[in-house]
């Protein structure tokens, strides 16, 4: 079988159901009846409007929710061992009483699949991969944010994960530190070959990054379609966004999301009114 | 540096103040001698006197009480702070007698453990144990969930995750619980030598007030004093040491 084709994570017919609170005992459905797959090195995102429940596949898929019903698959890896998952968050990831040489050094300690006598060259490595040489020995309260996700991604990559999460990772910054970090995160990915599943509500971004998009629609969240991106790697952002396939691509995907926006445009009936 | 001199006005002219009443008599120096006198007494009757014995008798029970109080205070707050079982067995005996005024269990402890220098000890460690305690549970309580996201993905090492993680976490809120310790640990330490003490600061004052040797007792209470400022800045100072990574105000 071809490496490209193996399957990394396979979803099927996943559900997760938040219980109520035992006052009003509604129990909320965060998702349902997910089928998807990720192929190893694959990089998918999963794209839908806040409140769709992704950040929860996301969650699941990381083993921080258990979810409800279904199946979730996570393979191992070739040596039989779990695989190891890293995880990238919105903000606030990184441990503010660590410098940013300390918070990619703490994961690595604590990794039983890196040798501590590596260890040393790995965080010089990856500081150096993200361009923050100069400020490896500031704390998190001393940077910006944009440096802050930067550790966050070194930190993941330096652990050597097979399997990286991503959180709508770039959601607070600035369009231009996040077209920087776009860029920074396919060039380090194309170098690692690492799965990568990234969630985000920008369609743009979603196009951008990916190989294939799941998109999500929300009440509760389940998977509309799955879009595959067919653009040449490496990509060049900046090129890929001027050209008409790529507006395409965005088009289709936002009348997708509008269509499904419009069934819940609430319709005035008498009903409605008691 | 200027602006830390001008904090020195105000005590200077308060002291002068107090100096001009005392010598023309508008105070009457039995009760309140000159300042002059106080710190002539200190310095050259004082020691004659004995006063080193009592600072180093009480400096010796605050520091195993201050010391044995917080750490106890740290190791249940966190154990309540991490542990569900741990906190549904303290947490219930810790609000019952919290409101317990430490002073009134003075009589108990003596009983317990004596008149000597471990009953003090023990005094002085109840008090800094409640209020540690209660401000590490705290800290522990506010660390956010994120950081336990981000340990629960990485799989970091139950030790690891305690000492590197819930620890610095909570490091501002214990700082603030040993802050107020130490004011306390003062406070425990001076009423538990008031009663069933022969030596310490704290018999210095009560003794001096009987024997009314008004100087003296004044010498007493400028020690006591000094010695709070003491602690309270070395604590500032080791908490800025300790916590470089908190942004400063």
């Amino acid at each position: 079988m071809d490496e490209k084709k193996q399957v990394q994570i396979s979803v099927s017919n996943l559900g997760k159901v938040f219980p109520g609170n035992t006052q009003k005992n509604e129990s909320v459905t965060a998702y349902k009846d997910l089928n998807f797959h990720v192929n190893v090195g694959e990089f998918l995102c999963i794209l839908g409007p806040s409140g769709c429940g992704k950040t929860t596949v996301l969650r699941s898929i990381a083993a921080l929710e258990t979810p409800s019903s279904g199946e979730l698959y996570i393979a191992p890896t070739p040596e039989g061992t779990e695989a190891n998952i890293g995880m990238v968050f919105q903000e606030r990831g990184i441990f503010p009483w660590m410098t940013v040489a300390q918070n990619i050094r703490f994961l690595l300690e604590n990794n039983p699949r890196i040798k501590p006598k590596n260890i040393d060259n790995l965080v010089d490595h990856h500081i150096s991969k993200v361009g923050l040489e100069k400020f490896a020995h500031y704390f998190p309260h001393q940077i910006s944010g944009g440096m802050k996700q930067r550790v966050s991604i070194a930190r993941s990559f330096a652990n050597d994960p097979d399997i990286l999460l991503m959180d709508e990772p770039f959601v607070f910054l600035d369009y231009q530190t996040r077209s920087n970090l776009q860029e920074l995160l396919l060039n380090i990915w194309q170098e690692s070959q690492k799965t990568v599943v990234f969630v985000t509500h920008d369609i743009e971004e979603a196009v951008m990054l990916a190989d294939r998009i799941a998109v999500m629609t929300a009440h509760p969240g389940s998977i509309k379609d799955i879009i595959t991106i067919d653009f040449p790697r490496p990509r060049q952002l900046n090129d890929m966004r001027k050209t008409s396939r790529h507006a395409e691509y965005v088009d289709v995907i936002s009348r997708m999301i509008r269509n499904e926006m419009s069934d819940f445009i609430p319709v005035v009936t008498n009903d409605s009114r008691s | 540096m200027k602006a830390r001199l001008t904090y020195f006005i105000s005590p200077i002219v308060a002291l002068l103040i107090w100096e001009v009443c005392s010598r023309t008599g508008i105070l009457d120096i039995r009760f309140f001698p000159a300042p002059s006198a106080i710190f002539y007494h200190l310095i050259f009757v004082s020691p004659e006197e004995g006063i080193i014995n009592d600072i180093i008798a009480s400096l010796n029970r605050l520091l195993w009480g201050y010391l044995a109080g917080c750490l106890l205070g740290i190791i249940f707050g966190v154990g309540m702070g991490l542990s569900n079982t741990i906190r549904a067995v303290v947490y219930p005996l810790v609000a019952l007698t919290y409101p317990i005024p430490k002073i009134a269990v003075l009589p108990l402890i003596m009983l317990i453990f004596g008149i000597g220098d471990l009953a003090k000890m023990v005094m002085v460690a109840v008090g800094c144990f409640f209020l540690v305690l209660i401000n590490t549970l705290h800290g522990v309580d506010s660390i956010e969930k994120i950081y336990h996201d981000v340990a629960a993905v990485y799989k970091i090492k139950r030790h690891n995750f305690i000492m590197k993680v819930i620890l610095p976490g909570s490091l501002p809120a214990i700082f603030a619980g040993l802050k107020l310790a130490v004011g306390y640990s003062l406070v425990m330490v001076v009423a538990a030598e008031f009663s069933g003490a022969d030596k310490g600061i704290g018999f210095l004052i009560w003794q001096s007030w009987e024997t009314f040797s008004i100087k003296s007792m004044y010498a007493g209470i400028f020690v006591i004093g000094t010695m709070g400022f003491i602690f309270s800045y070395a604590l500032h100072a080791l908490e800025r040491r300790l916590i470089p990574w908190r942004p400063t105000q």
